[in-house]
């Protein structure tokens, strides 16, 4: 069996447990109404994180390349990196898929199996922390970017339109 | 080995799962990120507002007062018996939690505290134990507790969480307003000294030059100055605005941001090439002024007291100057202030006599609904210009732009100004879809930093704030093809950019009167290669 | 827990009227005094409530508006949401009142099967609070009949209405149902939703659990333990009357009933219940929209206020201004001093 199979065949059990992973790091009230409603709308996070999960764990049980996960993972990310987590918090959802898929393969596999599906788990799992990082740190980056940009566009423009910089102008 | 498998166990000591307690019971903790910087004291001394001092959130002491409590208690008490809102909102909610998935601070990051029935419960809380009998002699079991300093610090970093948008009062079966109470927390925070920078300096600013940003005559002049450079470079026409103009018909007043910040600035230039259209075409006779040059008015984010201070000037700038009416630029809280206090804060004292209900001397549309306060706002004045057949416009120059709209919170809930701008929209663009219903006009989503919560320093709370907004800005971006975010507020111009850059990179935001700009034709006018954001235009066909 | 508290709270308030009324023999205090006295709590509560309520100023004209403002002929207002004329606000506060239709527009947006945007409703609050509210007011009417002799024709009316069903005997009343199930779910959500659990306060479950407990030692006095109406109507009658009587022969139970009854109206001014007549006086619901329209007055001054006035502005920027080519009110040499 391979690592896809186990993913295809068990993809209901591994959304709901990765979903809950995600869920656990809020404070109660708060992660019960991100996993309350389906509502696109009205409960956005909570339907990002299910939705994308979701298309997450089909494409790795259709045997896709981690790369094809980007923009599921960057929008999971691109909230979690706003909500005050630490980088660790942040992004502990992913390894902690390690733990949910290991310990159902050793549940509901035989044996002889485990050495071969967990290595190619270990495998997927480093793939996905390691594009994570880098989506994560990417939206760090924008915010701190906004963050600069806004001081230098209110004091530039200040200067500029007070007239103060026509010689830096007229050098140019 | 083994330990690798349990990653869980590896982040269970840094999991944020807070123990199951009562609300009461929280401490509150002040996050980087989602509060902004302590007032400077200079800006709190220069208006002579109550207790100026340094402090840092966070850190333990805030320097308050010995008898702050005091202060706070004599303060709530004055304010119950000013404000049949306050009194009546301390009262009368059974808390059936209608308006606690409404708060896009709540729906953006899963704070308790941010559903609008727990952030009034902060204040009903005290109200209940410091103020009512029943509180005092059954406490907790009433829902009563103390002032404390830990309840004083819960209250300035939540209600300095909520950009009083007004949307969970829509929801609320007695129509509760948070607004109304984050105002009165800010008011009574606002006692003891405890503003944020962010507010209280623009406050400073307006009063003194006229503006948020401080800027001062010659400066403004030279910015709008600017802009008729940038104007005569793509059109080949050269707008003449007036400046303090006496006995001009009408005195126009919009927010400064929109004289100061991208993209407020292509809507600045659409005011500007409007003007000149309608001084050329039919005379008309609109001056601007530098000391009346702020249409937003923070004041409103400090006390009902300051509001009435920084408005008072645009009454004065129109009596000093003759204008028989004042018309409004693109603002969100400014129309808030404008429709609902102006009249009845500075009406009796400075609207001056000569003042008539606004006229369109260019159609002769009586504004009656202005009959009162004299004030009209822009988008009315197009609509009713574009109504009579008065503007030459051509759809074709925003041909690149697919529009949806986002209904600015205030203009909407605070006022009603829903469809004027969509019917000018209909005349200017061809490509317009709205967002689902539920995310627009009365239940429009606020974006984000509402209220004077737009620094620089509280940019996570913003985001999750501007979520749910973006995501309806992406539903449509991504089924119909969006691409231009449509707003009336100048607010939304300094917010939404940084919140579509983030959420939703490919769509950009502006303002009514920047598609006004590029869409109308001067008789002879050169033929446009760019728009006003100097972007290359599609081809005649599209 | 909170939920638990209150729940003992009326068992003990059920107890305290099943040893006074029962074994300590206390017939008049619990079937006249504490009666007589709750009603009086209850209306000058009420009243001094309301009365204080009113005594604070309207400062603002604060209505949130929920609709397209009156301004120009030809774009269609919405008066109801965002009236300008007195009737209009007097539609939105009956509809508010008597339909609560703030309630009503809690929509739920989502997309079906990712494809479609559907509205689909969460109106069950809406749907659960007017259920209660409503058989509320109708068996408070039904219950007229005991302070009425003979029984106006209104209320026998609604009392058949409301047995229509013709089930057992005596018959069963269909406010009763929809009642305890309104209550049910009103105290369910309360307890379910993690949101609205985490808001609750003993004095939300509280009473709750009263008006349970009122309706329950009701519907058993009228379908179970059955109590002698005769007497029962002969004690309010006494009451209302002023010629106070205990009648032999009323069941404990009855007396119980009461004492909840009487409870619940000398809590009522003191909780959040006040929400009957706060309602009314809501700003932000009743009140004209067109604000800039019609000036509104506000019945207190700001004391001391300090303006910045135009003068005192030129007085300072008056040599930039005039560099730039400004207007200015006072020349330069006059100013520059």
């Amino acid at each position: 069996m391979k690592l896809e199979n186990f993913f295809a065949d068990h993809h209901k059990y591994l959304c709901s447990q990765w979903t809950e992973a995600i869920i656990k790091t809020y404070p109660e009230e708060g992660g019960k109404f991100f996993s309350s409603t389906s509502s696109q709308f009205s409960n956005p996070v909570g339907h990002t994180f299910r939705s994308n999960i979701e298309r997450i764990v089909l494409a790795v049980a259709k045997g896709t390349d981690v790369a094809a996960c980007t923009q599921d993972l960057d929008e999971i990310l691109r909230i979690r990196a706003v909500q005050g987590f630490s980088p660790a918090v942040a992004l502990g959802f992913i390894p902690a898929l390690r733990n949910i898929v290991s310990q159902h393969i050793i549940e509901k596999c035989p044996a002889e199996t485990h050495v071969a599906l967990l290595g190619d788990l270990n495998i997927l799992v480093d793939q996905l922390v390691l594009l994570g990082f880098d989506l994560y740190m990417q939206c760090r980056e924008l915010l701190w970017r906004q963050k600069a940009n806004q001081l230098y566009s209110r004091t530039h423009k200040l200067l500029e339109r007070a007239n103060l910089l026509q010689g830096e102008e007229a050098a140019e | 080995m083994s330990d690798l498998l349990r990653p869980e166990a590896l982040f269970a000591s840094i999991d944020y799962n807070p123990p199951k307690t009562d609300w009461m019971d929280v401490p509150v903790e002040i996050k980087p990120g989602r509060y902004c910087y302590a007032a400077n004291p200079d800006s709190v001394n220069y208006l002579g507002l109550p207790h100026a001092h340094k402090w840092n959130p966070l850190e333990d002491d805030w320097g308050l007062p010995e008898n702050w409590q005091e202060i706070i208690f004599n303060g709530i008490r004055e304010r119950l018996h000013k404000y049949r809102s306050f009194k009546i909102f301390m009262d009368i909610c059974v808390r059936c939690g209608a308006c606690a998935d409404k708060c896009h601070y709540f729906i953006g990051s899963g704070d308790p505290k941010n559903m609008p029935v727990l952030r009034a419960e902060l204040l009903r809380s005290v109200y209940r134990g410091e103020f009512t009998t029943f509180g005092k002699i059954f406490g907790r079991f009433a829902g009563g507790r103390k002032l404390t300093s830990e309840v004083l610090k819960e209250w300035w970093y939540y209600f300095f969480q909520c950009s009083e948008c007004r949307r969970c009062s829509v929801f609320c079966p007695y129509g509760i307003d948070t607004a109304e109470i984050t105002i009165m927390g800010r008011e009574l925070l606002n006692l003891l000294g405890l503003n944020i920078d962010w507010i209280a300096t623009p406050v400073a600013n307006c009063y003194r030059t006229g503006n948020h940003l401080g800027i001062q005559p010659h400066a403004f002049f030279d910015m709008l100055d600017f802009f008729c450079d940038d104007i005569e470079d793509i059109t080949g026409i050269r707008p003449e605005p007036s400046f303090n103009k006496k006995g001009a018909d009408i005195l126009f007043i919009t927010p400064s941001g929109d004289v100061f910040a991208d993209p407020g600035t292509y809507t600045c230039m659409g005011y500007l090439i409007l003007f000149e259209y309608l001084k050329r075409e039919y005379g008309l006779d609109v001056t601007w002024s530098t000391y009346a040059s702020e249409g937003g008015n923070f004041g409103f984010f400090t006390s009902h007291e300051t509001m009435k201070r920084l408005n008072s000037k645009m009454y004065m700038e129109a009596e000093r100057l003759g204008a028989k009416w004042i018309l409004g630029g693109e603002c969100g809280h400014m129309w808030r202030v404008i429709h609902q206090y102006m009249d009845t804060l500075n009406g009796p004292d400075f609207q001056a006599a000569h003042m008539e209900t606004p006229v369109n001397p260019i159609t002769g549309t009586v504004f009656k609904n202005a009959a009162s306060t004299k004030m009209v706002h822009i988008a009315e004045f197009t609509a009713d210009l574009i109504k009579n057949g008065k503007l030459n416009l051509n759809k074709k120059r925003n041909a690149n732009v697919h529009l949806t709209w986002h209904d600015s919170c205030n203009p909407a809930r605070g006022m009603g100004l829903l469809d004027e701008p969509r019917y000018v929209i209909k005349h200017v663009v061809d490509k317009f879809t709205e967002m689902p219903q539920g995310t627009i006009r009365e239940q429009t989503f606020c974006c984000g930093g509402g209220a004077g919560l737009n620094a620089g320093e509280n940019d996570e709370l913003r985001m999750m704030g501007g979520l749910p907004r973006a995501n309806a800005v992406k539903y449509v971006h991504e089924k119909y093809g969006v691409n231009m975010l449509g707003c009336v507020c100048a607010i939304d111009r300094a917010v939404l950019p940084n919140s579509m850059e983030y959420w939703v990179p490919e769509v950009d935001v502006c303002g009514l009167h920047e598609l006004v700009g590029n869409a109308l034709v001067f008789p002879g006018e050169q033929e446009r290669e760019t728009d006003l954001r100097g972007e290359d235009l599609p081809g005649e066909d599209g | 827990m909170k939920a638990l508290y209150s729940l003992f709270l009326v068992f003990a308030l059920a107890a305290i009227a099943l040893v006074g009324a029962g074994a300590l023999g206390m017939e008049h205090v619990f079937g006249l005094y504490i009666p007589f006295l709750a009603v009086a709590v209850f209306v000058v509560g009420f009243c001094l409530k309301v009365v204080g309520w009113g005594r604070s100023a309207v400062p603002f004209c604060i209505p949130t508006t929920c609709g397209q403002q009156e301004s120009l002929p030809w774009i269609k207002q919405n008066s109801i949401d965002n009236p300008s004329t007195t009737g209009g606000v007097v539609m939105r506060m009956i509809l508010e009142v008597l339909l609560f239709r703030s309630l009503f527009r809690n929509t739920k947006v989502d997309l079906h099967k990712g494809t479609r945007v559907t509205y689909g409703s969460s109106k069950w609050l809406w749907l659960g609070a007017l259920a209660f509210h409503y058989a509320f007011l109708v068996i408070v009417i039904r219950h007229m009949r005991f302070f009425a002799e003979p029984v106006p024709g209104l209320i026998s009316g609604i009392e058949t209405l409301d047995s229509i069903l013709q089930i057992g005997a005596p018959t069963l009343y269909l406010t009763d149902l929809v009642f305890v199930a309104a209550v049910t779910y009103l105290f369910l959500r309360r307890v379910v939703v993690p949101q609205i659990r985490y808001i609750s306060q003993v004095q939300d479950y509280f009473p709750l659990f009263l008006i349970l407990g009122i309706a329950f030692t009701g519907i058993f006095m009228r379908y179970f333990v059955k109590s002698d109406i005769i007497s029962v109507k002969e004690l309010t009658m006494g009451l209302v009357t002023f010629s106070w009587v205990i009648p032999e022969g009323i069941g404990v139970l009855f007396y119980i009933h009461l004492f909840l009854v009487s409870v619940l109206l000398m809590y009522f001014p003191l909780s959040k219940l006040m929400h009957m007549g706060g309602v009314f006086l809501s700003p932000t619901r009743n009140m004209n929209c067109a604000s800039r329209k019609f000036r509104h007055i506000n019945p207190w001054k700001f004391e001391n206020v300090q303006y910045h006035t135009y003068p005192e502005y030129e007085d300072e920027f008056r040599e930039k201004m005039v560099e730039t080519g400004l207007p200015v009110d006072k020349p330069l040499e006059e100013g520059a001093e």
